[in-house]
């Protein structure tokens, strides 16, 4: 990962068995209430796509950005479960040991794409911890679950039923993952300048396949089970022009969350990427308690 | 019924019908043990992690879950029993009417109350049955309860190997002590009242099919060694050598508390596999 240029230390630390990686930036000097930020990335990325938000967010918060299972540096496994919403937030629980031992610092998940849906596991395991989720053209997996009776939505995401298909996703990842790549990001509308730096294209293609199989294989648990709704505040924040996922919408949150906020914003599905100014702005009035209904 | 089970449970002693579970009644080498302590180690190690972990607003279900997901990443493929989780009075099985009311439910924990983790994987091959009890914060009266309980774990291991020891004994004298307590017996609310019930070793860790929290592993192990032998409940007449998962589960006004183990049950002798209690 050495051509990954993110301005954050990468660490990395066995996870029940597994190696997780993860880059971390923030104050020298933290309290017990100073938050972490946890940037859980989607696919095809890599933590390096938070690079703007580590860089913006750092002098003011601790900013841990991991490499979800099987993407960059953190382990690859053959084992599907490994790669479940319950896996990764067990997994993140472990990083977020290190990253403070006491246990006691309010953290803000926040994630992009199918970290979404990890964002909201992790939130849902601290629950009281959590002090915000953050949703950027993301979904949680009971939302997704409730929309794949949306033809619609399905338009948007015949991807995902491609990945259910063994042995033809990793032979394409392996043959064609730069061009892959290329081509996810122009569907997603994102500028070549925005591009996140990833290394080889296979660290973002091929190692992270199996969490569409995992998330897939999730949903009738996810469906069956509901904690408490979300006390926290959660903001979802969406670039209208996505080719991928259609905008999050009041009842579907207000199902698992009492206290939403939903903004529609101009840009692209990698808002976070290319209008990198405006939602570092918002990250940070939303950490600093500005989170509300519109 | 009760004479029934009885003579059942002796089915390892009956004319023509000892080859069906005399193989449970015996003591394995100290190779075989290890592997039982090495399950029931993981099993600990989960629970605990689990435990630790749970919060506020998490459902019985959503702990369950994770606890299955810990030990499967740790390389558990079956369980005997998937994890049962319950909070608050379901902990003494308040409202439980059917078999189904037993799973773990959408239930949401509230800070104070307590919370029992019970889970049975089976690890290269080896069944455990592990059973937890914790509370959510301070609770005086699972203090209270959990030390009970502690005094029947040491208490327990004699209870066996009195001369006059049967299943159905020990059974009445656990019932006897936690009533005098103050408690009322949740175990005996079990299908079939169990104490506990024997371990095996499993010929096949294939995950399989998983009907109402029990793994297939659990149905053929029971079924295929006549049932009432491997049942610890108050009819049990049976020989008591072998590996037991010992369950007491206590009730207080509002909540219950139990421990499960592992009990090494040798003809005049019986120890916990593991010396060092998880209560």
């Amino acid at each position: 990962m050495d051509d990954v240029q993110v301005d954050a230390e990468l660490k990395q630390r066995d996870a029940r068995g597994l190696a997780s990686a993860w880059f971390e930036a923030g104050p020298v000097d933290t309290t017990e209430t100073t938050p972490i930020l946890v940037l859980m990335h989607g696919f095809p990325d890599g933590a390096s796509a938070w690079s703007y938000q580590i860089e913006a967010l750092k002098e003011r918060y601790t900013v841990v950005a991991p490499y979800v299972r099987g993407a960059g540096p953190s382990e690859r496994t053959k084992a599907v479960r490994r790669y479940s919403p319950d896996a990764v937030a067990l997994d993140t629980l472990e990083i977020l040991k290190e990253v403070d031992p006491t246990g006691k610092r309010p953290v803000v998940p926040v994630g992009h794409d199918l970290g979404a849906v990890h964002a909201w596991h992790l939130a849902e395991l601290l629950q009281d911890r959590a002090k915000g989720v953050v949703l950027i053209n993301g979904l949680t997996v009971s939302q997704m679950a409730r929309r794949l009776v949306s033809p619609a939505q399905l338009k948007k995401s015949w991807y995902i039923f491609l990945l259910q298909v063994p042995v033809l996703p990793e032979l394409l990842a392996k043959t064609a993952s730069s061009p892959l790549l290329r081509f996810a990001h122009a569907r997603g509308g994102l500028s070549p300048e925005f591009e996140p730096e990833v290394g080889d294209a296979k660290n973002v293609m091929l190692g992270p396949l199996n969490q569409y199989r995992a998330f897939v294989r999730d949903i009738p648990k996810a469906l069956r089970r509901s904690a408490k709704r979300l006390t926290c505040p959660v903001l979802a924040l969406y670039g209208a022009d996505d080719a991928f996922v259609l905008a999050p919408r009041r009842d579907e949150l207000e199902r698992e969350a009492e206290n939403v906020t939903i903004r529609i914003l101009p840009g692209n599905h990698w808002i976070h990427r290319q209008d990198h100014v405006k939602i570092n702005k918002l990250l940070a009035e939303f950490v600093e308690g500005a989170g509300g209904k519109p | 019924m009760n004479r029934v089970m009885s003579l059942a449970s002796k089915v390892s002693s009956l004319p023509g019908l000892g080859v069906i579970s005399r193989s449970a009644a015996r003591v394995p080498r100290t190779e075989t043990l290890d592997g039982y302590l090495h399950a029931q180690n993981l099993a600990r190690q989960a629970v605990k992690e689990i435990a630790s972990l749970i919060r506020e607003g998490w459902s019985e279900r959503q702990a369950a879950d994770l606890l299955d997901t810990y030990l499967a990443d740790h390389g558990v493929r079956s369980f005997f029993h998937r994890s049962f989780v319950w909070f608050g009075d379901r902990t003494r099985f308040k409202g439980v009417k059917t078999y189904f009311d037993y799973l773990p439910s959408k239930r949401v924990v509230r800070p104070g109350e307590v919370v029992i983790l019970d889970v049975a994987p089976i690890v290269n091959g080896y069944t455990c049955d592990i059973g937890y009890t914790i509370s959510l914060g301070e609770n005086a009266e699972l203090a209270k309860a959990k030390a009970h309980l502690a005094e029947l774990r040491d208490a327990l291991p004699a209870m066996f190997e009195a001369a006059s020891a049967t299943g159905g004994a020990v059974w009445k004298d656990i019932d006897t002590r936690l009533r005098a307590a103050g408690y009322d017996n949740i175990h005996a609310l079990y299908p079939f009242s169990v104490l506990g019930h024997r371990v095996h070793k499993v010929k096949s860790q294939a995950a399989g099919v998983n009907l109402i929290n029990f793994g297939w592993q659990a149905y053929w192990e029971f079924l295929s060694r006549g049932v009432f032998g491997q049942l610890l409940n108050g009819d049990f007449e049976g020989d008591l050598t072998g590996l037991w998962a010992i369950e007491p589960h206590v009730g207080g006004v509002d909540f219950g508390a139990k421990f499960e183990e592992i009990l090494v049950v040798m003809p005049g002798a019986a120890r916990w596999l593991d010396a060092e209690a998880l209560i």
